[in-house]
């Protein structure tokens, strides 16, 4: 690649050093790999990277300037306050720590989303890098154009005291007002100074016509209507990648002067070798130590988990070892150990999940609950020779804690070399809608409707398929909703602005100032500059440390059972208990993790799981994948003896024995490569990635022949091995990891447990846990009800600050911070305030706590004081009226209905604590027709019902047809009806459904089939006029 | 901003004298060449700009690049 590299620079001529890509977030249109596509395209043989105060565009420049042939240069352009811009780029990877060490100081000595270079920074941390004047943004533009040419020659000499000859006046090839005029201010300086004049075409764009995209994204960044003029906003479309005759032509007689000195600084700039270092912490100085510790802590493991039988399992143990010190993870390990360890130690629910489940040795350090010995799981699917890349090692945390996992993290490892992750936010179609739509002058209660309107499809294809989309046509879209539309869909993808990666730490062995710059995010965390991705790229070892509100849920109901019943233990919940598997039969497990969804009950009800296998089997089967590879029915069928188990091989059975015959995990992929065509297990792996990831038929084709060359050589007649290959083929696209699954199951075994036995404290620990799962609080307080659990409505003398569980009156009771509007520390400081006395008034609340009064009429309207006296009008009146100081005795109000109640209930806490929002139309709709969603389950299938209800969860998912299909849920005060609306019923009343103003309650008939309404009619109730 | 439609004779890319007012004037130097994108959401192309000296005179004339009409933009007395 280098002599290729060589060999284009030296056939080419084309230089570049001041671009800006994308990543200069809202200040650059282009991605790093369309720049370096459009420089290969115009024969451009250098190219540096020079985004504004970051570097988060690099690594996918590298690897696209690689691929390609470009040779690369790193860079930034910095800011220095209230001069301009300048541009600095590293002459080699000795220098670049110079440039991140600055950035770093750059966002984190200033003000969030600030970022700028003092006088000072640059003279500590920029000798040694190359500087360019930084065109018409740049420092000594802009005091030329004003005139101030005295001030300008102070500044060139202030530079080039610290950059030297290294310090370069860049020359504008934009077409921009007073260039010319400034490029021949620029000559004289530079022949005054001895500085030399270097050519730039200060990239924006890609191509010309990329520049509306540039222009919508400026006008966002500066809050401005598309047209409003202003400074930042160039005022043609020039500063686009220039060839070579271009750049000549726009720089008049300066061009081949200017020109010469790109190339030769072009010549003399390398690109920066970051890509493929590991940079993983080191425990140990001693690699032999940390060996010897790891391998300590792995068979002391073993014998803890395995017992008698660890010797059984030395030979899977010592293959895992021996893989996981080749390539280099030993260190990786204990790391991960250590965490887990502390995570343990401190009582933090934790759990780790995904691909690193196929792994005994994290089984044994106590990193996975899931025994991969037992369920004969492959450890290449995690880590293999092979594919060598650094494996990921995901652990959910207790949401609450997961922070506390984080903070040791820093404390353990040094807060220098520990940082998030970042993510790239991209434009979504919605943000897209809405920001485009306001540099538009649209009303933002518009754009709301429009962006809420929106189905899952690209902008791209919503456009183009405008006319078949309901929730489109309903609004009866003007053309210049239209071109909204259009306008987004051009930023829809591109990256916006830097955010942080929910769980994901780097941990670096070297200082992380020296690889990345860092930034402050929106919390205060420090993060580097870089997603996950490249992260890795970057060599840099990356721990997944993810929030999961379930286990908080678990914690807390935990908490509450182990109050009545101390000798309760998570832990210890037996096995395969028939209740669990009776609760999931029925498919009531509205709450459970994973397997709540109206599409995990609907299989529940088919596949009538009674063994821990078929809730391993559930989870991988609702998936898009396997939906859409029709692999649903057959799995049923055949788990419930309808269709015989074949092999079409004996040596398959061992194999696919545990999912009947049916290919449903990526394990079994690797498993089947190596039994019939004797693959390793990491050239096996390789195989399903390839396979996972290929789309052509000429690739799969190739796949084919290899797999088949291979069997046939081991004795497997053709037409086996070619059928075999076709069912892997089948499964391709939709493989499902089986550790994952089983990592997963173990939490849904044990969630429908608590769920059956201690629904009182699992929903508490539910409602407190929110927002989570898969469906509203309003639904899970109405499933409880359905449970026999009452509610106990809040109580400014009796609530904590949490839902609470009520053993005595099997109550639930509602918890100051439910309270919407009201917040965590205001609940604690009126629960302190309580400790002296209970409240006689809401005056009382408003003179002993920094509550203001809006917060207090809050607790009024939703009961909190009805139990001092249940009329909240006098109250509200009190507070709010003639007599705010609660002196004089206001006059008896009306008590409030209960339309009035649930109005402020579901306003102010989601739900109804008097009821259910139906339940007080229930005589009405009764009189209508209309019957309740129990009713509706108990109906004889084939049945046509009405039922009204509060529309829950409408989605729509993939399905093996291809066909569009709606599923939604309808609560009522009964419980829940799962529904489904067919393609022609989406078109025809889908709108009710996905539109930005959906109504509260949907009037629906239909015919009922499996415990599902299947839709033949939808409206809002009451009906809309 | 006058864009009074006028008669311009161009030369290598750049115009030679233009004819304002029933009379020619020929440009003896181009001080600054500048392109505005003009309101490219409403379907505008984008036009050239010249400032040109004619004879001690300060002119700026506009050119739209597809039609190859030409305006008298600014007059600097």
């Amino acid at each position: 690649m280098v002599a290729l590299s060589g060999f284009r620079l030296a056939m080419t001529n084309g230089v570049q050093l001041h671009v800006h890509s994308a990543f200069s977030f809202l200040d650059g249109a282009s991605l790093p790999e369309e720049l370096v596509q459009a420089a290969t395209a115009k024969d451009i043989g250098t190219m540096a990277l020079t985004d504004s105060h970051r570097l988060s565009g690099i690594v996918t420049f590298l690897k696209a300037a690689q691929a390609s042939g470009l040779k690369a240069i790193a860079g930034a352009t910095v800011k220095l306050p209230g001069e301009g811009q300048l541009v600095l780029l590293v002459p080699d990877t000795a220098h670049l720590p110079q440039l991140t060490r600055l950035l770093t100081h750059a966002h984190l000595d200033h003000p969030r989303g600030s970022p700028q270079v003092e006088w000072e920074m640059l003279r500590r941390w920029g000798p040694g890098l190359v500087a360019l004047s930084g065109g018409r943004r740049g420092v000594l533009d802009r005091l030329i154009y004003a005139g101030q040419h005295a001030a300008a020659l102070d500044r060139a000499q202030k530079l080039q005291g610290i950059f030297g000859p290294d310090f370069y006046l860049e020359v504008g090839a934009g077409w921009l007002p007073g260039d010319r005029s400034i490029r021949a201010a620029l000559k004289s300086l530079g022949q005054h100074l001895g500085l030399s004049l270097i050519a730039s075409s200060e990239v924006r764009h890609a191509e010309r016509e990329d520049f509306p995209v540039y222009d919508l994204m400026v006008a966002i960044r500066h809050g401005l209507r598309v047209e409003e003029p202003h400074p930042d906003r160039p005022l043609n479309r020039e500063l686009y990648l220039k060839d070579r005759d271009s750049m000549r032509r726009a720089l008049g007689d300066l061009g081949p002067e200017a020109l010469k000195t790109a190339d030769r600084l072009a010549e003399k700039l390398t690109t920066p070798e970051i890509l493929g270092h590991s940079r993983v912490p080191r425990l140990d100085p001693n690699p032999e130590t940390a060996w010897q510790r790891l391998q300590q802590l792995v068979w002391e493991g073993a014998r803890r988990r395995y017992r008698e039988h660890w010797k059984a399992v030395r030979p899977r143990i010592g293959h895992e070892l021996g893989i996981i010190r080749d390539l280099g993870f030993v260190d990786y390990f204990l790391v991960v150990e250590d965490v887990a360890r502390f995570a343990r130690q401190a009582g933090i629910r934790f759990a780790g999940r995904g691909s690193a489940a196929d792994s005994a040795v994290a089984y044994c350090l106590g990193i996975t609950e899931v025994d991969a010995v037992a369920r004969e799981l492959l450890f290449e699917r995690f880590l293999s020779r092979e594919r060598a890349e650094t494996p990921d090692i995901d652990i959910d945390f207790d949401a609450r804690r997961r922070d506390e996992v984080a903070q040791y993290v820093i404390e353990r490892y040094g807060r220098e070399r520990v940082a998030a992750v970042a993510t790239y936010q991209t434009f979504r179609a919605r943000l897209a809608i809405r920001q485009i739509g306001r540099v538009m002058g649209f009303p933002a209660r518009e754009l709301d409707v429009l962006a809420k309107s929106l189905p899952p499809l690209s902008l791209e294809d919503m456009v183009q398929h405008f006319d078949d989309i309901p929730e489109l046509r309903v609004l009866g879209l003007t053309p210049a909703s239209r071109q909204i539309l259009a306008w987004a869909a051009k930023v829809e993808g591109r990256p916006r602005h830097i955010g942080t990666h929910l769980g994901g730490l780097v941990i670096s062995g070297d200082p992380l100032e020296l690889v990345t710059p860092l930034e402050r995010s929106a919390k205060g965390v420090e993060i580097c500059q870089f997603d996950k991705r490249d992260v890795e790229a970057l060599g840099l070892l990356k721990l997944d440390l993810l929030s999961l509100r379930t286990f908080t849920a678990v914690d807390m109901a935990v908490r509450s059972i182990t109050e009545t019943t101390p000798a309760f233990r998570y832990e210890d919940i037996p096995q395969e208990d028939p209740a669990v598997y009776r609760r999931l039969q029925e498919a009531d497990s509205i709450g459970v993790f994973q397997l709540e969804s109206p599409a995990q009950r609907a299989l529940a009800r088919r596949l009538q799981p009674d063994r821990y296998e078929d809730i391993v089997a559930s989870l991988a089967l609702i998936r898009p994948g396997p939906i859409k590879g029709n692999m649903v029915t057959p799995f049923v069928d055949r788990r419930r003896g309808r269709e015989p188990v074949e092999y079409l091989h004996p040596d398959l059975e061992p194999i696919l024995h545990k999912t009947y015959g049916v290919v449903l995990f990526q394990e079994q992929v690797i498993a089947i490569a190596s039994a019939l065509a004797g693959f390793t297990p990491g050239e096996a792996d390789q195989l399903r990635r390839v396979m996972t990831h290929a789309r052509s038929p000429k690739e799969m084709e190739r796949l084919g022949q290899q797999f088949q060359l291979k069997a046939t050589a081991r004795g497997i007649a053709p037409e086996v091995s070619a059928a075999v290959f076709a069912q892997m083929v089948g499964y391709a696209s939709y493989g499902f990891n089986e550790a994952h699954a089983a990592a997963f199951a173990d939490t849904a075994y044990r969630t429908t447990y608590l769920l059956e036995h201690y629904p009182g404290p699992y929903y508490t620990g539910l409602l407190n846990a929110q927002p989570m799962g898969f469906y509203p609080v309003d639904l899970l307080v109405t499933e409880a009800r359905r449970r026999g659990i009452n509610i106990a409505p809040l109580d400014i003398n009796t609530s904590g600050a949490e839902y609470r569980w009520i053993p005595k009156r099997q109550a639930i009771q509602t918890g100051l911070q439910a309270v919407s509007g009201l917040g965590a520390d205001n609940a604690c400081q009126l629960l302190a305030a309580r400790q002296e006395k209970p409240f006689q008034h809401p005056g009382d609340v408003l003179r002993r706590t920094p509550l203001h009064r809006d917060q207090v009429a809050l607790l009024v309207r939703v009961g909190a004081f009805d139990a001092v006296d249940p009329d909240r009008e006098r109250w509200l009146e009190s507070l709010l009226g003639e007599n705010p100081l609660g002196l004089v005795p206001s006059q008896p109000g009306v008590p409030w209905t209960i339309w009035q109640r649930l109005f402020w209930e579901y306003r102010i806490l989601g739900f109804g604590q008097t009821a259910q929002a139906l339940h007080p139309w229930r005589e009405t709709l009764r009189n209508q027709g209309f019957i309740t969603c129990q009713e509706a389950l108990a109906a004889p299938p084939g049945s046509v019902v009405r039922v009204a209800g509060v529309p829950v969860r409408p989605h729509r998912p993939p399905t093996r047809s291809g066909r569009l299909m709606v599923f939604y849920t309808l609560l009522d005060e009964t419980g829940v009806l799962d529904a489904s609306l067919d393609e022609a019923g989406y078109r025809r009343v889908g709108h009710w459904l996905f539109s930005g103003d959906r109504p509260g309650i949907l009037a629906c008939s239909g015919r009922m089939e499996r415990s599902t309404m299947t839709t033949s009619g939808m409206t809002a109730w009451p009906p809309r006029v | 901003m006058r864009w009074e439609v006028i008669q311009v004779e161009p030369g290598e890319g750049i115009p030679r004298r233009f004819r304002w007012r029933r009379r020619w004037y020929p440009i003896s130097g181009i001080q600054e060449i500048w392109q505005d994108a003009g309101e490219w959401w409403a379907g505008e192309s984008p036009r050239w700009f010249f400032r040109v000296t004619v004879n001690g005179g300060l002119f700026e004339l506009a050119m739209d690049p597809l039609s190859r009409q030409w305006w008298l933009y600014r007059v600097f007395d």
